[in-house]
This record gives C-alpha cells, structure tokens and sequence, in this order.
C-alpha cells in the first residue's frame, strides 16, 4: 500500500492530539472553575486545538518523506517537535496576554511562574512527553495506515520506532 | 420474437454472471482485530523509556501548576 502516503501520514499524526484535546480542554475548565486559577480558557485553547493537530500531521509528513533514507527513529523526530511549538506557543500565548516576563520567571495565566532556572529542564520534560507520545502512539497508528518503515506487509525494514 | 430474445439474453446473463450474493463471504472484524494486534506497540518497553516516563511524571507532580502550561503545549 503505497498510494496516497503523505495523507496517511498527516492523518496518522493528528489522531493522537485531536483525541487528546477535548481532556486537555476539560483540564483547563476544572483549573479555571474548580481551583479558580484564571486561565483565559476561550484565548488558550485556540493554539491547542487550531495548531496542534496540523503541526502533528504536518510533522509526521515530514517524518514521512525523511525516513525513506536514513533517518532518526520517530520518537526522536516527534521530540525535536517541541522545538518549533514552543516558540510558537509562546507566542500565541503573549499575543493573548496571557503569558508576561517576570522577574522571577515567566508567568502563565498570571498565576503559574515557571523561574527561569527551570525553563531548560522544564522543555527537557515536554520533549520527553513527546518522545514518549511519538514512539508509541503515533508509531502505533503509523504501523495501522501501513506507512512505509511500519507497514505491516511493508517493505523489509526494521521499525525504526523500536529503536 | 423480442420477449424470446430477452428471456434468452437474460438465462445467458445469468450463465456468464456468478450470483451476487448480498451477505460477506467472511466475517472481516476477526481480520481488523488481529491487525491491530499486530500493529500494537512493542511488549517490552525499554528501561530508559520507564525512566523518562518517571521523570515526567515525578516533575509533573513536583510542580502540578505546571501541568497546565505542558498541556498548553500538548
């Protein structure tokens, strides 16, 4: 099955965060109605649910016309994923205002203050999350649309998301 | 003449034709569900996977506030 592989590819990347969404969104809602943290939920949820599905199937596209030759395996390729989203997160986020420079950090929703100091290991912690996501979720819908590398009538070669 | 024709034409239609039959020669969900069992992710899962997967959820609950900035992201 190799007709159509870069539509495959895009609709196997968005399945995992067009899932994940709609729990994302009700975690926002309890912080914002449960715990009273102000999170403007009608600005943030605009970069999750417009961005992030497309990023994902754009990305596993990518993944997809890279790793006919040699490549990084696919959880690799999903964590330098994190690397164009932030930026872009981040800039959703100050032109929602909903995220401001401090001086101790940087402020989230006026009330989360991630110090500067941890801001390198916090981006090690979501790159982790979306190594682990890529590797095994993405991977595993990759493997049902028979991408090529995952197919499971494919071509002879080892699944790089094993690796 | 013309309906001995079409009597005709149908009987050799239906010689030339196998019956259609409107059921599935097989059930295909045993076959979508043995192909997801195939497709399913590794049984082993790495060491260093497990550690990566703590280290997320100890920072995670280390500083839960900031669960909501990594979903932001998610």
């Amino acid at each position: 099955m190799n007709t159509y592989r870069f539509l495959r590819a895009y609709m196997a990347g968005i399945v995992v965060p067009t899932i994940a969404v709609p729990f994302g969104l009700v975690v926002f809602i309890i912080a914002r109605y449960g715990f009273q943290i102000p999170v403007p939920i009608e600005r943030v949820v605009i970069f999750p649910m417009a961005l992030i599905p497309t990023l994902f199937g754009l990305w596993n596209m990518l993944y997809a016309r890279l790793s006919t030759g040699r490549y990084l395996p696919l959880g690799l390729h999903g964590a330098l994923l994190p690397v164009v989203l932030i930026p872009l997160g981040m800039a959703g986020a100050v032109a929602g205002q909903f995220l401001s420079l401090g001086s101790k950090g940087i402020v989230w929703f006026d009330a989360i203050t991630i110090p500067y100091t941890l801001f390198v290991p916090w981006i090690a912690v979501v790159m982790m999350v979306y190594y682990l996501i890529w590797k095994y979720l993405v991977g595993f819908c990759n493997k049902i649309l028979e991408l090529p590398g995952y197919g499971i009538r494919g071509p002879n070669r080892t699944d790089p998301a094993d690796h | 003449m013309k309906e001995t024709n079409d009597a005709r034409f149908k009987s050799l239609l239906k010689q030339a034709l196998r019956p259609i039959s409107p059921e599935l020669h097989r059930d295909l969900w045993p076959q979508m569900l043995r192909r997801i069992d195939e497709c399913s992710p590794a049984k082993t899962v790495p060491w260093v996977d497990w550690v990566l997967l703590a280290i997320v959820v100890i920072s995670n609950l280390a500083s839960p506030h900031s669960i909501l900035v990594l979903l932001y992201h998610l």
